[in-house]
């Protein structure tokens, strides 16, 4: 077994390490296989060739027959008798060998958002094609689509007429959350409206939850008279009206944690203990993700303003004790956040800010 | 998308532009309580008055229509489920499902039908004048249909704020619906508290407590003292008040000089409005009156028989107007004077007629000017306003001169507001905040 190539979008810190770690990982899988036909396997040769790519590691295998003197007097390389082919993403073993880029702005790329009040934004692979979409979220519409030349290029878009009936007695000031899963759907709530919703790539809907509103990462909220019932459950209608002495206006997660934004305090809510030390007030609009695959949440919230010039992003870190402020950006009038689920290049996932009738794209 | 599709992509921009802090940031933060005085009686709360300067100023905290209209005058659904099908022969609506009123009780289209058939007795008789009557859809309890009307017709006319919902048996002595509020009466006071059942979202402050004045003074005199966080028509009685903005909301009404029996020749469409457009405006100004005309033309001499300008009790700024019109409409042999009466005694000297001149309020319900149109034409005559020309509206002062009454001015809540409270200027009051300490 040889590795014939490794490329990276970053400087790799030890190159040789993770040849070695990739190649004792193939060796360990294929080793009872070549115990048991030894004599064959030693005619055999394992090719790899890595690949680091954004927050995934890519290996490529081709099993190819060994060259005799001939063959090798003649240049001739045997054909590939297998191929195979792995995607993983980073996790805490590989990133020992991988360090995580570095959490800092390098691009903000600004263009025409299709409509003014976007509520909710969701970004990453929505269906099996592989690619990464961006679900906008309004009062009106469902958008997806992708940024392509400058321009939001929309592949589908759903009115909330036909999604949902209109809830009872909505918000006056709507909260709204949107995520695209692991699993390719969309989940997506409105308090405008009465359901709580599952859609699939193309809008359709696989899913509904009544008078609850999903939060990204996993689970749903249920609605409390100005906001919403601090008490993350299942996304099943339960029938208990329980009165929670904490009410959110707004939540983010990620499978690693929801948390909430408490709204007479305007602090940040939820289990992970760093949030109970931050001291911070913060906005409305927060998002919560692993912009580095580093293991660890990172969270971009707004400013706790009700002037549009003072408003900015801050991005932090939950590292298990503390928020590690990371960067802050100014923008003004910031109404969603997104975090998206892939880095696409070498840098942390990009980051997507809703601002009045903009969208930015941050890298 | 199309307009048949319940809370329209207008409906949420609408909502959205009157929303000011809806597109960032923060959040528009939920408490506080605005107090105000105003100069109106507080006895009841009827949505489909067109006289009563109380629901003109707070009907809309408490009620909502079943649609409204955007900016370029185009229904969309507020309570309904969406804009009215188109039938056969007629439309049909059906209302949101879930609704209910502030004291809890479910609405349904019989509740619709109810509210029709009570406003077509009161204000909205010339708005409802050639829509037919509704009946409740024997299929669906939330859906009513109009057996002949034109779907545009229904939803504009049900966009009238006089058309408010409210339940059967509905009384306005004490009035629930479906608005940001849920409101109390008592005597000469009413208190609005949050209605978390509000159709289209409850308030953002806890309450607004309204008291009512019988003296101008006041106005300023209670903002000036900390009573009040509200100044009407100026910035404070002796000094201005510190931390305090100027502000002007929307026209809410008309006082309007209308002619009895007694007042003869003088009483044909068109005559008033010559005198009232001879009056300086600096007469009226500082009386809170504004669209007041720039140069005032023709005379301002009453040639009628000397007689009385009747007006409500317990009204100060009109007593106040018609004090006015009074002194500077008399003339020797032809003397006018004030006299005050109760509701009670208005109401029955408009049913016949039998006075001189009458200072009184109509309603704007709405800043479109077809609605405002229909209202002083329903408080001119409400079986003429039944048969409105369809013609382009006129301005208010213009139509004084083809109606046996003349628009004496424009009456709105301007002066100056404690700054805490944001986005009173667009008086709807369920959007309005306090902004908390920096």
């Amino acid at each position: 077994m040889t590795v014939v190539a490794l490329k990276s979008d970053r400087e790799l810190p030890a190159p040789d390490a993770l040849r070695e770690r990739v190649q004792s990982a193939v060796s360990a899988a294929l080793g009872a296989r070549r115990d048991a036909k030894s004599r064959d396997a030693r005619k055999l040769l394992v090719e790899l060739s890595i690949e680091k790519v954004g927050g995934v590691l890519r290996v490529t295998a081709e099993l190819r027959r060994r060259t005799g003197l001939w063959q090798r007097i003649r240049h001739a390389k045997p054909s590939s008798e297998r191929h195979a082919f792995v995607e993983a993403p980073l996790d805490a073993e590989l990133r020992a060998l991988i360090p995580p880029p570095p959490l800092v702005v390098s691009e903000v790329l600004k263009l025409p958002a299709p409509e003014r009040g976007i509520v909710a934004l969701a970004c990453g692979p929505l269906g099996h094609d592989g690619g990464q979409e961006l679900a906008l979220v309004s009062r009106g519409n469902v958008r997806v689509g992708r940024i392509v030349g400058g321009a939001f290029a929309e592949r589908k878009r759903a009115a909330w007429s036909g999604l949902s009936v209109v809830a009872p007695a909505p918000l006056r000031e709507p909260i709204a959350s949107a995520e695209i899963t692991a699993d390719g759907t969309l989940r997506l709530g409105l308090t405008d409206r009465r359901d709580g919703l599952v859609l699939s790539r193309d809008l359709g809907v696989l899913e509904r939850f009544e008078g609850l509103l999903p939060v990204p990462g996993g689970g749903c909220v249920a609605r409390s008279a100005l906001g919403l019932a601090a008490r993350f459950g299942r996304c099943a209608t339960s029938g208990s009206s329980r009165a929670e002495p904490v009410t959110l206006d707004a939540v983010a997660g990620s499978p690693l944690a929801p948390l909430g934004r408490e709204a007479g305090s305007a602090r940040l809510w939820g289990a992970r203990p760093e949030l109970s030390q931050a001291a911070s007030r913060v906005g409305a609009q927060l998002a919560l993700g692993d912009a580095d695959t580093d293991g660890n949440p990172d969270l971009a919230y707004s400013s706790d303003t009700l002037e549009p010039a003072k408003d900015r992003l801050t991005f932090v870190t939950l590292d298990g004790r503390k928020l590690t402020p990371r960067f802050e950006l100014p923008a003004r009038g910031i109404s969603a956040i997104a975090i998206c689920s892939v880095r696409e290049g070498p840098g942390m996932a990009p980051l997507v800010i809703a601002t009045g009738d903009e969208l930015w794209l941050v890298r | 998308m199309t307009r048949a599709e319940s809370l329209s992509r207008r409906a949420l921009l609408v909502s959205l532009a009157t929303s000011a802090t809806s597109s960032a940031l923060g959040r528009t933060p939920y408490g506080g309580r605005l107090r105000l005085a105003v100069p109106w009686p507080i006895t009841s709360l009827e949505p489909a008055s067109l006289s009563d300067g109380f629901a003109a100023l707070f009907a809309s905290a408490a009620f909502e229509p079943l649609f409204a209209l955007d900016a370029a005058g185009n229904p969309y659904p507020t309570l309904a489920e969406a804009l009215p099908g188109k039938l056969e022969s007629g439309c049909r609506l059906a209302l949101r499902p879930g609704l209910k009123t502030a004291g809890g009780r479910a609405l349904s289209g019989a509740d619709v039908v109810a509210t029709l058939a009570r406003a077509r007795s009161r204000g909205a008789v010339g708005l409802l004048g050639e829509l037919d009557n509704p009946s409740v859809d024997a299929k669906a309890p939330l859906g009513v249909v109009f057996p002949r009307s034109s779907p545009d017709a229904v939803a504009r006319a049900l966009a009238s704020p006089l058309l408010a919902l409210v339940p059967r048996g509905f009384s306005p002595l004490a009035p629930d619906g479906c608005g940001a509020f849920k409101v109390e009466l008592g005597s000469g006071r009413a208190l609005f508290t949050r209605n978390p059942n509000g159709a289209r979202g409850a308030s953002f402050l806890d309450a607004i407590e309204v008291t009512a004045v019988t003296d101008l003074a006041e106005l300023l005199r209670g903002f000036e003292a900390g009573a009040s966080d509200v100044a009407w028509f100026g910035s404070g009685l002796y000094r201005a008040v510190k931390d305090a903005s100027p502000f002007e909301s929307p026209r809410y009404g008309f006082a309007v000089l209308m002619p009895g029996k007694a007042a003869g020749a003088w009483g044909a469409p068109g005559t008033l409005q010559a005198l009232l457009d001879a009056v300086p405006a600096e007469q009226l100004s500082h009386l809170g009156v504004r669209g007041l005309p720039a140069q005032p033309s023709g005379s301002r001499a009453w040639g009628g028989p000397p007689t009385t300008i009747a007006v409500p009790s317990n009204a100060p700024q009109l007593a106040a107007v018609a004090r006015a019109l009074a002194a500077s409409l008399s003339t020797p042999g032809h003397e006018l004077s004030v006299v005050e009466k109760t509701a009670s005694e208005i109401q029955a000297l408009q049913s016949s007629r039998q006075f001189g001149l009458l200072v009184a309020l109509v309603r704007a319900p709405a800043a479109h000017p077809r609605e405002v149109e229909m209202a002083l034409r329903t408080a001119a005559s409400p079986e003429a306003a039944k048969r409105a020309p369809k013609t382009a509206p006129l301005a208010p002062r213009e139509l004084g001169r083809h109606l046996p009454l003349g628009v004496v001015g424009e009456l709105s809540v301007w002066g100056t507001r404690r700054a805490p409270f944001v986005n009173l200027e667009a008086w709807q009051l369920g959007g309005v905040s306090l902004r908390p300490p920096p």
